[in-house]
C-alpha cells in the first residue's frame, strides 16, 4: 500500500476521518489565563483530563483515556530530564512541543499500520507576567500553534467537534479585564457550556448563552467539573499547579 | 521498573546518565576528610528541626563559608548533607527530581518509606566512590507526615546505605561527635529534653550547639557574628516545612546572648 502514494493519501484521509469521528463526542477543555495565573477547566469523566507536567505547565486533554496517557507521560519524561540535565528555566512548552510532542504525535499518526492517537490538547506555560503566558493547541496529526494574544485573551477552546472549533475562532473576542479567579471561571464557565450543545442540532452563538453566574451553575449542575490553575503567585516555587474547585475559584 | 512506574533513576539511567564513576581505582591515598561539616536534626514538642552550618572546606581551606547543606527535596521532605558535596548535591537534585516526577506521573505523592528507600539506594549505587574515599555521603532526611496525626520523623544513613530511624535526635559530619555528646546530656539529665522544648527553644538549642560543635571543629562555621552568617535551620511540622529567615536566627541569637 505504501509504494502506492494514492492509496497512501487515501488511508490516511481515512484515519483522520476515523480519528475526527472519534474525538468528536469527547467533552471540550477550556483555558483561559490573566493576572492570577492559567485556568483550565472541563467536565470530568472519571479518569482525569488535566495534568500538571513541570513547574509552570499544565496539559488539558480531549481523546482515549490511553492515548492521553501516552502524550502526558512523553511530555512529563521529556520536561524532567531537560529539567535534570539543563535546570527548570529551559524547561518551557515552545521546546517540549516542537521537540518533543509535535514530532511523536505526527509520528503516530503518519503510521499507518499501527493504532493512532486519539488526542486533542491545550498546553499552558506560565509567564512571569499574562502577558508573558503561553497557551498552545496541540493536535492528533502533529501539527501545533502557539495561540495569539488576542485569542487567548478570550478563551482557548479545545474540541473533537470541528464546527464548534470553527466557530470560536469565529466569535468576536470578549474585552478581556480578568482581575481574579473568579472572573476567569465565570468566563470559562460560559466557553465550556456553549461548546456542550449537541453537535446534531444548529449551533447557538455564543451571544446566547447567559453571562451570568448562577444560570451558568444551573446549566452545569448535573455535570462533575475538573478544574486546575497554575499560581502565577507560586512562581519560584517548585509547584505552581492546583487542582482546584468551581466553589474555591469563585471565592 | 520503568519509567512508566515513576521511576525518575530508570528514566536517567536509560538517558544514559550515571550518579557513580564506576568500579572502585586501587590506591586512592591522600584522602582529605570528606565529612568535613555538622548537621543535625532533633525532635521538638512542634516537629523537627533541622540544622546545618555554613561552611564548605578542601583540606585546610575554606572554599565558602554560604554553603547550603539542608536541602528541601519537596515540601515535606528536608535531607541534610555530609560528605563530599559534587555527590551529596547530585543526590539531592535527583531526589527532588524523583519525587516530583513519581507525584507527576503517577497522580500521587511518592510514600515515606519510598522516600527513606530512595536516598538508600542511590547511597549504595555509589558505593564505588565511597570505597575510594572521596565521595562518602552520609545524609540525614526528615520527612514529614501525610496528615495532622502523622508527625515528621527524622532517618540517618550509614556510607553504604542502611537507614535508621532517629528516635530524638542525630548528627552527622566531624562536628557531630560534640552535638551528639551535648543533646545525649540534654536529654538524659538536663530534665527538659529535647522534645519538651518549643520552637524558639529549639532554635536556640540548634544554634547553641552548631557553635559548640565548630569550637572543636575547624571545618564546622557554627555562628559568623563578624560576617552575619548564621547555620541554616528548618522546621518541619504537620502544617508544613519553613525555611527561617538569618534575620530570625540572628534575633535569636542576641536573645539568647
Amino acid at each position: 500500500m505504501t509504494e502506492e502514494p494514492y492509496r497512501w493519501l487515501e488511508a490516511v484521509r481515512h484515519r483522520r476521518e476515523y480519528i475526527e469521528e472519534q474525538l468528536q463526542p469527547g467533552h471540550p477543555v477550556v483555558a483561559f489565563h490573566g493576572p492570577p495565573g492559567i485556568l483550565l477547566l472541563t467536565v470530568g469523566v472519571g479518569t482525569p483530563k488535566l495534568f500538571e507536567i513541570y513547574e509552570k505547565l499544565a496539559l488539558g486533554c480531549v481523546g482515549h483515556p490511553a492515548d492521553l496517557e501516552k502524550v502526558r507521560q512523553a511530555a512529563i519524561d521529556a520536561a524532567h530530564l531537560e529539567g535534570f540535565n539543563r535546570s527548570a528555566q529551559d524547561v518551557n512548552a515552545r521546546r517540549l512541543i516542537n521537540y518533543n510532542l509535535g514530532p511523536v504525535l505526527k509520528n503516530a499518526f503518519e503510521q499507518i499500520f499501527s493504532a493512532p492517537l486519539l488526542f486533542e490538547g491545550v498546553m499552558g506555560e506560565l509567564g512571569a507576567t499574562s502577558a508573558d503566558d503561553q497557551l498552545w493547541t496541540l493536535h492528533y496529526d502533529g501539527s501545533y500553534s502557539l495561540m495569539e494574544a488576542k485569542v487567548s485573551a478570550k478563551g482557548v477552546l479545545v474540541t473533537g467537534n470541528k464546527r464548534l472549533a470553527q466557530a470560536w475562532t469565529e466569535t468576536t473576542s470578549e474585552a478581556g479585564a480578568e482581575a481574579s479567579w473568579g472572573d476567569l471561571a465565570r468566563k470559562a464557565l460560559r466557553l465550556l457550556v456553549w461548546a456542550r450543545q449537541p453537535s446534531t442540532e444548529g449551533l447557538v452563538k455564543f451571544e446566547e448563552v447567559p453571562a451570568e453566574l448562577d444560570a451558568l451553575k444551573k446549566r452545569l449542575e448535573d455535570v462533575r467539573l475538573e478544574a486546575v490553575v497554575l499560581h502565577r503567585s507560586k512562581i519560584g516555587r517548585p509547584v505552581t499547579f492546583e487542582s482546584t474547585t468551581l466553589d474555591q475559584l469563585l471565592t | 521498573m520503568s519509567a512508566a512506574d515513576g521511576d525518575f533513576s530508570g528514566l536517567l539511567k536509560n538517558s544514559g546518565y550515571v550518579l557513580s564513576s564506576g568500579t572502585p581505582v586501587k590506591g586512592s591515598a591522600d584522602v582529605i576528610n570528606v565529612q568535613a561539616t555538622t548537621v543535625m536534626a532533633l525532635h521538638y514538642a512542634g516537629g523537627v528541626l533541622i540544622a546545618g552550618d555554613r561552611r564548605a572546606t578542601a583540606g585546610n581551606t575554606v572554599v565558602y563559608d554560604r554553603a547550603d547543606k539542608v536541602i528541601e527535596l519537596d515540601e515535606r521532605t528536608v535531607m541534610a548533607i555530609a560528605g563530599a558535596p559534587a555527590t551529596a548535591f547530585e543526590m539531592a537534585r535527583v531526589l527532588q527530581h524523583s519525587f516530583q516526577y513519581y507525584r507527576r506521573s503517577q497522580l500521587q505523592p511518592l510514600s515515606r518509606e519510598a522516600k527513606i528507600r530512595a536516598l538508600g539506594r542511590l547511597l549504595k549505587e555509589n558505593l564505588p566512590m565511597t570505597l575510594q574515599g572521596v565521595g562518602v555521603v552520609i545524609p540525614i532526611l526528615a520527612i514529614g507526615g501525610e496528615g495532622t496525626d502523622d508527625l515528621p520523623q527524622i532517618y540517618f544513613y550509614d556510607a553504604l546505605g542502611a537507614q535508621f530511624q532517629a528516635a530524638a535526635f542525630t548528627a552527622s559530619g566531624s562536628g557531630s561527635p560534640a552535638v551528639r555528646s551535648v543533646l545525649d546530656y540534654v536529654n538524659r539529665w538536663s530534665g527538659r529534653p529535647t522534645i519538651q522544648r518549643n520552637r524558639d527553644e529549639a532554635i536556640r538549642l540548634a544554634l547553641q550547639l552548631l557553635d559548640v560543635a565548630a569550637e572543636g571543629d575547624t571545618a564546622t562555621g557554627g555562628i559568623d557574628r563578624r560576617s552575619r552568617i548564621f547555620p541554616q535551620v528548618k522546621l518541619l511540622t504537620t502544617a508544613g516545612l519553613e525555611s527561617l529567615p538569618q534575620a530570625d536566627l540572628e534575633q535569636v541569637n542576641l536573645e539568647a546572648a
